[in-house]
């Protein structure tokens, strides 16, 4: 499965960006204290970071 | 491949106790950082960083702090032993982030009034560092009687830098390189 077809480009620099990680994280809200899985990106242009759960969209940062 | 963004490096003062023997530590591994040209690196003193306490994890989550960490390829985590573990708040500080660590190297060192330098600390973030995403190296530091290290301005007693010194930075530098890059151009699948 190659999930870089499905990159949302770079948030900064519009370069598709590299998923380099997937990590469970915990998380809050909406009940209990749950594990999600959550993927995580950088872009090999400008370094800017992003992750997303799948399914839930993404958060980008700089 | 050509590299010119250079590596961000912070150090993480990791108490907030007044006194603190682990203050010109962490100042003097920033002064070694920042002789390097491929570096940029900064103090990050969590003592000046809004720590509320009636929460905790994300949801105390500082944006500066959160953009440092985001920004940085590697971590410097400057941390006394107290009672054979890491202080309260710096554990506070470090669960304040998730994301932002992944993938990233992280040097420790420990500083303590004993022999033994740390050694109990560091051995207690291990775990922590993993957890959080990641890679420790294999080279720390270890300040033993940091009373005495020390003089009352803050200079080193015995003029620096340790050999050790060096060769923590040198490892760390290069696992944050050959993170830098697999993060951006390593794909997971």
């Amino acid at each position: 499965m190659d999930l870089n077809k499905a990159l949302t480009p770079c948030p900064v620099c519009g370069v598709p960006m590299n998923h380099h990680a997937d990590k469970m994280v915990y998380v809050e809200g909406c009940g209990p204290v749950h594990e999600v899985l959550e993927e995580f990106y950088r872009c090999p242009n400008c370094g800017a970071a992003a992750a997303r759960v799948p399914g839930q969209g993404e958060q980008g940062s700089s | 491949m050509t590299e010119t963004r250079p590596l961000s490096i912070p150090v993480i003062l990791g108490t907030t106790r007044k006194g603190r023997n682990s203050g010109p530590v962490a100042r003097m591994i920033v002064a070694e950082l920042a002789k390097r040209p491929e570096v940029v690196t900064e103090l990050i003193d969590i003592a000046t960083l809004p720590l509320p306490t009636d929460d905790a994890g994300t949801a105390i989550k500082d944006p500066g702090f959160s953009a440092k960490i985001d920004r940085a390829d590697a971590l410097v985590i400057v941390s006394p032993e107290y009672n054979h573990g890491c202080p309260g708040l710096l554990k506070h500080v470090l669960d304040s982030c998730v994301e932002e660590y992944i993938h990233k190297a992280v040097g420790i060192a420990g500083v303590s009034a004993s022999t033994f330098g740390g050694a109990r600390v560091i051995e207690n973030l291990l775990p922590v560092m993993r957890e959080l995403g990641m890679v420790t190296i294999f080279w720390d530091l270890n300040f033993s009687n940091a009373g005495q290290l020390f003089d009352a301005d803050g200079k080193p007693r015995d003029p620096g830098p340790r050999p050790s010194t060096i060769r923590f930075l040198n490892e760390l530098i290069w696992m944050a390189k050959t993170l830098r890059y697999g993060r951006e151009q390593i794909p997971l699948t």
